[in-house]
């Protein structure tokens, strides 16, 4: 059945407006989990509020075991996911400048854009960054061209680097998302309150 | 810590446990029937004995001749620049660089269209695109360019055009009027095809 785009049962065009609306009510549902808010989204850093770390690890968590259930009953088809192209030195490299934009700014992209349009001015101020980065790289990519491609690993998961069957490293990765559910509260109680 | 929490947490190792003990599900890559059928109805599989020659005389290097004859076959005689992956080894392996990929565009050939056509359904079932197949083989590749007539002075430009686009491609490969007996330019093994698999989607982050 699924994907839909892949089996000819959404069209091009229907994907992108499914992608619209999903969009939408992702944004909305960020908004509602005060994901607008620069200081909660940085409290993970300082560790007054591990609010983004549990709300992404049960996001991962649901996805990665819905997608195999759903490919178990054969409602999804998994080899035709998409995979992104892992290239591990741009991937490093990209998520250290990605943590450190999150700590000074106290946004990822997405909520970012979320909080921008609500009318935070410090979301757009950010959002301006990233339109601004973007150019900058896009402008001066040639420079980077050789670092970002070096040492591809193609459309690959990590169950496939690693050598191991999906389901189990799904039910690892269950098991490390309740231990950080806990270790991240026991902290949130020791550190002092922010009000925000 | 409170009870819902333990609750929750039992219930998602307990799925986790589930997914970890399950089997691991076939993958399907093959198309479906009724895909297929869709497939088969649509002439565009077919690429003419023109178009190829195009590809020949331009050298266009995203044009990837395939013959999938018998070695000894191909030795004796095939198109310039042609690969030869027989029909029988055409699913190994060896060859799925070549033959899964989105940049060369491959055309398939044999002395009919048989052999090519069952090629082709074969990479088709296993989801692989831009193959395509020489309309008419190597038997309609010789008569078009070594029969063409010339046209009476009753016909139209596009019917002259074509002629003389036939008979240049005759001059391309005999200088004279017939087929070399023997491939005069080397088959383009060095290629490096960067493999993907799946098409490029819009891809995001949080």
């Amino acid at each position: 059945m699924g994907p839909l785009t892949e089996f000819g049962i959404l069209n091009h065009e229907g994907g992108i407006l499914a992608a619209f609306i999903i969009g939408i009510a992702f944004g909305f549902i960020l908004e509602q989990a005060g994901f607008s808010s620069s200081r909660k989204m940085a409290g993970v850093f300082y560790g007054y509020d591990f609010v983004v770390l549990k709300v992404f690890f049960t996001a991962a968590v649901t996805g990665a075991a819905g997608l195999l259930f759903l490919n178990y009953f054969e409602l999804i088809d998994l080899s035709q996911i998409y995979v992104n192209r892992f290239f591990p030195p741009a991937a490093i490299a990209g998520g250290v400048i990605m943590g450190l934009g999150f700590i000074i700014g106290g946004f990822c992209p997405g909520t970012s854009v979320c909080a921008a349009a609500i009318g935070k001015i410090d979301a757009m101020a950010f959002v301006g960054g990233i339109i601004i980065g973007i150019i900058i790289f896009a402008e001066t990519f040639p420079l980077f061209k050789n670092f970002f491609n070096m040492n591809p690993k193609g459309n690959i998961k990590l169950t496939e680097l690693l050598g191991i069957k999906d389901g189990i490293f799904v039910l690892f990765f269950i098991i490390i998302a309740i231990v950080v559910f806990f270790v991240s509260s026991k902290i949130e109680k020791k550190v002092k309150k922010v009000e925000y | 810590m409170r009870k819902k929490y333990i609750i929750v947490s039992v219930i998602a190792i307990s799925l986790g446990i589930i997914l970890a003990i399950l089997p691991a599900k076939k993958i399907r890559t093959e198309v479906r029937p009724n895909q297929m059928l869709m497939e088969l109805l649509d002439e565009t599989r077919y690429m003419s004995v023109d178009k190829v020659a195009e590809y020949i005389v331009e050298q266009n290097r995203f044009g990837l001749l395939i013959d999938v004859r018998t070695p000894e076959e191909y030795a004796e005689w095939s198109l310039p620049g042609a690969f030869n992956i027989p029909f029988d080894s055409i699913l190994s392996p060896n060859y799925e660089y070549i033959l899964n990929q989105d940049i060369y565009t491959n055309i398939l050939f044999s002395n009919g269209t048989t052999y090519s056509s069952q090629a082709w359904m074969l990479l088709k079932r296993k989801g692989y695109t831009n193959n395509y197949i020489m309309k008419g083989g190597l038997n309609n590749f010789i008569t078009t360019f070594l029969t063409t007539q010339y046209p009476l002075e009753s016909e139209s430009n596009e019917t002259f055009d074509l002629y003389q686009f036939r008979n240049g491609v005759r001059q391309y490969f005999t200088g004279s009027g017939e087929i070399p007996a023997s491939n005069e330019q080397e088959p383009k093994n060095e290629i490096i095809i960067k493999k993907n698999k799946k098409k490029e989607d819009d891809v995001g982050g949080c």
